[in-house]
């Protein structure tokens, strides 16, 4: 990276076959969003963050329907940032909340971490 | 037939039988051969740290099925206190659900419809929710189930009352309660309206017992 130039990174993550977790926007007011939380860091800017649209996914009990927007598989989290020179580790979580056909798991934190190095 | 012909057939039969017999056991050991190789070539893939759902116990490390219901005391989003002791002598379906859980709000109304069909046996259904109040407030709780046409009781969440029931930590889960208070099935995730209906018949002593 370049010291202080704003810069795009890609954050990969990967759900385990067979699971789907919320997009960031779900059609839903009640379903938990997927969300990056990155903690501050000396002289780390985040300018701005970006997530993939989500795909339809339809819960399948009985004879009802409810379409869901979800993220399967891989999916990628932009981030716009700045960084100052030298490494700097970046911390924070990502808050999802995962589900398979039929059921679904408590809202999680998975811990993520990263180091930056700008000359 | 001459007697040394009878007694040759005789032996050819007995050489027939004991060709069969033989077969018979030669083929048991060989399928009990190929079970036992199979049996331990079988594997449950699983994550790390996590272990198998047919064999994870829950904090009391045995699954409650054949067991008393775990005693609670809970309180209903109108305020009221709702004792499962206090209901000993109903069939009762003790539903963990959660706001954020989309196969659960699809088997509410099932629940609904199957509380009110079943209204004149004595069937209580409860719905616990496992929304944490920091996050979710009550009204929304109680907006929810009003929405999904719930008018049966729905309690707010305690963490302790989730860990006697094994932790529930794969919603929608759903113990029927017979009414001596034995839990007599129990089902993770959403079954079909069909199996919910049995396990309710189950507990109001309708068939399937």
């Amino acid at each position: 990276m370049v010291a202080g130039k704003p810069q795009d990174i890609e954050l990969i993550f990967r759900v385990d076959p067979g699971f789907h977790i919320n997009s960031h926007q779900p059609k839903d007011e009640l379903l938990i969003p997927t969300a990056l939380k990155l903690d501050e860091a000396a002289g780390v800017k985040i300018l701005s963050q970006q997530y993939p649209i989500g795909a339809a996914f339809k819960v399948a009990v009985g004879s009802d329907r409810e379409v869901l927007d979800v993220y399967t598989g891989e999916f990628r989290v932009g981030l716009r940032l700045t960084a100052p020179r030298g490494a700097t580790t970046l911390s924070g979580t990502l808050h999802y909340q995962a589900c398979d056909n039929a059921a679904c798991f408590p809202p999680r934190n998975l811990p993520v971490s990263l180091t930056l190095t700008a000359k | 037939m001459p007697l040394a012909r009878r007694i040759a057939v005789l032996v050819a039969m007995l050489a027939v039988i004991g060709l069969f017999v033989w077969a018979g056991i030669f083929n048991y050991r060989a399928r009990r051969a190929r079970m036992e190789q199979a049996r331990q070539t079988q594997a449950t893939l699983i994550k790390d740290g996590e272990t198998s759902p047919e064999t994870a116990p829950n904090e009391e490390g045995t699954e409650l099925r054949g067991k008393a219901a775990p005693a609670f005391t809970l309180t209903s989003t109108d305020g009221k206190k709702v004792s499962l002791a206090e209901l000993k002598g109903k069939p009762v379906v003790v539903n963990f659900w959660a706001t954020w859980c989309a196969p659960c709000k699809l088997e509410m109304p099932w629940f609904q419809e199957f509380s009110q069909k079943y209204k004149s046996d004595g069937l209580i259904v409860l719905g616990l929710s496992q929304d944490d109040l920091e996050t979710v407030p009550k009204g929304q709780i109680v907006a929810t189930a009003r929405k999904l046409g719930v008018s049966y009781q729905i309690l707010l969440p305690d963490e302790k009352v989730a860990k006697l029931y094994g932790g529930v930590d794969y919603l929608p889960e759903t113990f029927y309660v017979g009414k001596d208070g034995t839990v007599l099935a129990e089902t993770s995730g959403a079954p079909s309206k069909d199996q919910m209906e049995a396990n309710i018949r189950k507990v109001i002593g309708v068939g399937g017992m």
